[in-house]
């Protein structure tokens, strides 16, 4: 779909991600239509699974843009983010310079021999539509790496020592993601406009699952919600199950002709919504039994 | 029109600081700039473009929904009903966290981080350097002791408004000649309460975590009597794990084995734990303490059935809010609505740390024929 995202209305922004099987509730889809009108990146924090990467990759494909995912970890640095000298080609250039009897002059330290790491390629991107920008999980990653976004984040420029400044010529979209397993900084925070993203509503992840498990009974999609909304709503689990974990549980469902929930099917495919081994535990064969009663009654 | 809108913002946006809110002036101008690309009579467009430019985490998201109600629900621009929950203002009234639910139509379970029954683990790197209320709190521990004299102790004092004592009588006596002198008088010196502490270290109790670190420690070692609890999601008992410690080595016990600290509430559950794990606690001699804010999503029938229950085994209770140091405040709150008929006394936590704080609260508590 050929949108210029940045003067696209609100409806157009909700069709568009819809039309790519996204679907976001009212709130989400004014602060990234407020997002893109302001040129600012968008923050989201939220429960895993609940489609905040998804929403990145969403809006590139909606709006026909080359993604760029910049995958946040412990002990990521400059060098993987933005950029790393390729040292080999430098030495070769040398080696090759002196073969000629020409003494290495500042050449070695251009743009060509640069490896381009996610934020610079994100900033020198040449194309007519700007990219988007996705920096995946930044909780991970150390609090001076956020140091380093700020002026990325500010100014949609990267420096490079040697080289001096690179300002994009068009800002990407940038979609900022973290799990809330630290806190972030307020630096970060105010660079960016902020969504929480929580679990969605029983007919919003009912809505969900039409789009994005085709062919699913609706009788046995609704029990599917209730199962997990009871999941989430009355069970302490560690892990809750999102948005992510009830489409694979409805896609193994579905694999498996499931045509309602019964009790010994759900325990056969609790791994799909259950990761942690202590949650396996709360979910013991009574307490399973009735969560699959409530589920009916929920779904009703 | 849009000087109206932009002023209110502006007027909202320091309502917003006031309450710790980290507003700056690019926050402010982003915020303005926003609207214009929504239809600011779109009442929910334009509440989204105020939190998603001004609100930066998601524990202020049900503050943020409560002060845009108030502010924005009052055509007069008159605000002086807004509580500022951080510094204190005249006229503020309470608030309640059913409100803010059924106002914002959001997820509680998913945005109450500081107010919610969520269970939260988390090691706390914890401080008791200087300890500046060290010997206000222990007289102030000492004369809470005291609040509910009753008469029957095991010791006597000399009075002469008691009884002649006649073993003092021979004692004295048979210091001289074995002629008795005089009659010597005693009464039964009133016994002591013993203190029954339950000190609320959720995480809407942030903002006094040093004062109730204090607290908690001095309580621990002022008397070998007092009982002290530390409660969020659960109950700790920590009295046994800091008496007799230096602060340094109580800090770290508390910031490695007291997991529960900045978690969610649970408080009618840790009363149920309270009256089923110690009891033999609980007893006409006992005077609860009880410091927190009332916030409580969890059931407030259970809480107000376990109050009731503990009310009726124990000498007394008294409640310290800190949110009562805020003038005008009432306590509105679901979880304090339902416990109010069972207090002695709701005070502020102030109280506990000023010079003779307790004594004037007690005073008063006589004045009106409470104790």
């Amino acid at each position: 779909m050929e949108v210029d995202e940045r003067s696209v209305s609100r409806e157009a922004l909700k069709a568009s991600l819809n039309s790519v099987g996204y679907i976001a509730d009212d709130a989400l889809i004014t602060t990234l239509y407020l997002s893109l009108r302001l040129g600012k990146p968008l923050l989201l924090e939220g429960e895993p699974g609940c489609g905040k990467t998804e929403l990145a990759k969403s809006l590139s494909e909606a709006f026909n843009r080359e993604l760029i995912r910049l995958q946040c970890y412990e002990g990521l640095d400059s060098s993987s983010a933005i950029y790393e000298w390729d040292y080999l080609r430098q030495l070769l250039k040398i080696r090759m310079l002196e073969a000629q009897g020409s003494i290495p002059d500042s050449e070695i330290f251009s743009e060509r021999f640069i490896l381009k790491r996610p934020l610079l390629r994100a900033v020198t991107h040449e194309g007519l539509k700007p990219p988007v920008l996705l920096i995946d999980e930044v909780d991970r990653a150390d609090e001076e790496f956020e140091g380093f976004l700020l002026e990325f984040l500010a100014e949609f420029q990267v420096t490079i020592p040697e080289l001096g400044s690179f300002k994009a010529k068009k800002p990407p979209i940038v979609v900022i993601t973290s799990n809330q397993t630290r806190e972030l900084g307020d630096g970060l925070r105010r660079r960016c406009l902020y969504y929480y993203v929580s679990f969605p509503t029983p007919q919003r992840e009912l809505e969900i699952l039409s789009v994005k498990v085709k062919g699913l009974d609706e009788a046995l999609a609704r029990q599917i919600v209730g199962f997990v909304r009871v999941l989430r709503e009355e069970f302490d689990l560690v892990k809750k199950p999102g948005v992510a974990e009830t489409i694979d549980w409805a896609r193994a469902l579905l694999s498996l002709d499931a045509k309602s929930l019964e009790p010994q099917l759900v325990r056969q495919t609790l791994s799909c919504l259950i990761k942690d081994s202590s949650d396996t535990l709360k979910l013991d064969g009574e307490a399973l039994e009735m969560a699959v009663e409530n589920s009916t009654a929920k779904a009703s | 029109m849009a000087s109206i809108i932009r002023r209110r913002v502006v007027d909202f946006c320091t309502l917003l600081r006031a309450n710790g809110f980290n507003v700056g002036m690019s926050e402010t101008i982003d915020c303005v700039n926003a609207l214009k690309y929504i239809d600011v009579l779109d009442r929910e467009a334009f509440r989204q473009s105020l939190m998603c430019t001004l609100v930066k985490k998601a524990d202020q998201i049900p503050l943020f929904l409560y002060l845009f109600e108030h502010f924005f629900s009052n055509p007069n621009g008159q605000n002086a009903q807004i509580p500022l929950l951080n510094q204190g203002t005249p006229g503020g009234v309470g608030y309640t966290p059913s409100t803010l639910v059924e106002r914002s139509q959001l997820s509680a379970q998913s945005w109450f981080k500081a107010y919610s029954p969520n269970h939260l683990e988390s090691e706390r790197r914890v401080t008791l350097e200087g300890l500046r209320h060290r010997y206000v709190l222990k007289r102030n521990i000492r004369t809470l002791e005291h609040a509910y004299p009753r008469l029957g102790g095991r010791r006597r004092r000399p009075s002469i408004k008691g009884e002649v004592d006649l073993r003092s009588t021979l004692r004295s006596s048979l210091r001289g000649t074995g002629d008795i002198g005089g009659l010597r008088w005693s009464e039964r010196k009133p016994a002591k309460s013993r203190l029954l502490m339950l000190v609320d270290v959720s995480g809407s109790m942030d903002s006094a975590t040093q004062s109730l670190l204090e607290l908690v420690y001095v309580a621990s070692n002022a008397t070998h009597t007092a009982s002290v609890f530390c409660f969020s999601t659960t109950l700790r008992r920590v009295d046994n794990l800091i008496r007799g410690r230096t602060p340094q080595e109580a800090a770290r016990v508390i910031g490695s084995q007291l997991s529960i600290w900045g978690s969610g509430t649970r408080i009618g559950d840790c009363l149920r734990s309270l009256l089923s794990e110690f009891s033999r606690l609980l007893d006409p001699s006992t005077l609860v303490v009880i410091i927190s804010d009332g916030w409580d999503l969890g059931d407030v029938g259970g809480l107000r059935g376990s109050i009731s229950e503990i009310r009726g085994r124990v000498g007394g209770i008294l409640w310290f809010n800190p949110l009562a140091d805020t003038e005008g405040y009432q306590p509105l709150t679901a979880g304090m609505s339902a416990v109010l008929p069972y207090l002695d006394a709701l005070a502020g936590l102030r109280c506990l740390f000023e010079p003779r704080g307790v004594r004037r609260l007690l005073a008063g508590m006589r004045a009106s024929g409470g104790v």
